[in-house]
């Protein structure tokens, strides 16, 4: 296996979730969740070039994406439901309210 | 053999991360994004890192998945203000993410990529010592990465305060009762017989 594979790969998927941000102007949640496969198509590279260069950082490295992730979601949707308590909407365009 | 399979999966996993963008329900959205981690943990196995892969599904499918999920379901978004100004920003997402690509496969296909002969921890060298994947991994993750290993589970602490605090965020009016006042609770201020 090449290095073009898991390079194709992880940029399509880093692609789609770059685009979901774009796509999805008026929905927090997806942007979220575009944010999410960006981290996806990072680790994905990180474990592929772990296998193709034999070495074992990579896949240490794509642990600690996995934790940042984890606490992002968490921080990410609590904020996502303390604005739809204030809000009621999840809308982008309300979001310069976070200013206070 | 694993080349044919690795089409299969990575096609899967681009298919349904497509789906997780331009599905309208976000319900059916967050479900697309599960299936792309199942898959992505099946690519993650196909590149020998079994415990990556568990600790995918473990992390992904089993707690932000979930947590994703549980915020979509408690939120009650309607479905009709999500679709608004798709047309407007498209065009735009596609030029730019149409030039990223672009740049990035000039890159890929150029011939003066140079990879380095040996990494930093060689695999195969581990592997003779019958080692497995799992046991690897801990045996760098607490000696040379111990610092980094440190400040990740101080960062995951951070996130919880900081999601509790973010979260719990009215103590005015709380719909709990207070275990004191409970207490305090004697049958003659309860009960009225008229």
């Amino acid at each position: 296996m090449q290095h073009i594979h898991f390079l194709t790969l992880s940029t399509s998927v880093f692609a789609i979730g770059f685009l979901g941000i774009f796509v999805n102007r008026k929905n927090i949640i997806t942007i979220l969740m575009s944010i999410e496969l960006m981290l996806l198509s990072a680790n994905i590279n990180f474990v592929g070039f772990s296998y193709l260069l034999d070495d074992l950082s990579g896949q240490i490295f794509s642990l600690f994406i996995l934790v940042v992730a984890a606490a992002e979601a968490a921080i990410g949707l609590a904020i996502l439901t303390i604005f739809f308590k204030k809000t009621s909407s999840i809308s982008i365009d309300n979001i310069s309210k976070l200013k206070g | 053999m694993t080349l044919y399979f690795f089409y299969f999966f990575s096609s899967i996993v681009i298919l349904s991360s497509f789906l997780v963008i331009f599905v309208s329900n976000p319900v059916h959205s967050v479900l697309f994004l599960i299936f792309t981690f199942f898959n992505a943990a099946i690519i993650f196995l196909i590149f020998q890192a079994e415990f990556l892969a568990m600790t995918l599904l473990i992390v992904y499918v089993g707690a932000v998945a979930v947590l994703f999920l549980f915020v979509v379901m408690m939120l009650n978004i309607s479905e009709s203000i999500i679709k608004e100004g798709f047309l407007r920003y498209f065009p735009f997402g596609l030029l730019l993410i149409s030039i990223f690509l672009i740049e990035l496969f000039m890159i890929f296909y150029s011939d003066e990529i140079i990879f380095p002969e040996s990494g930093l921890i060689k695999i195969n060298e581990i592997m003779n010592l019958g080692m497995n994947n799992t046991k690897s991994l801990g045996l760098f993750l607490y000696t040379d990465y111990f610092i980094i290993f440190q400040i990740s589970g101080f960062l995951l602490l951070l996130a919880m305060i900081g999601a509790i605090v973010l979260a719990h965020s009215d103590f005015k009016n709380p719909k709990s009762i207070s275990p004191i006042n409970q207490k305090n609770v004697d049958k003659k201020t309860i009960i009225k017989l008229n």
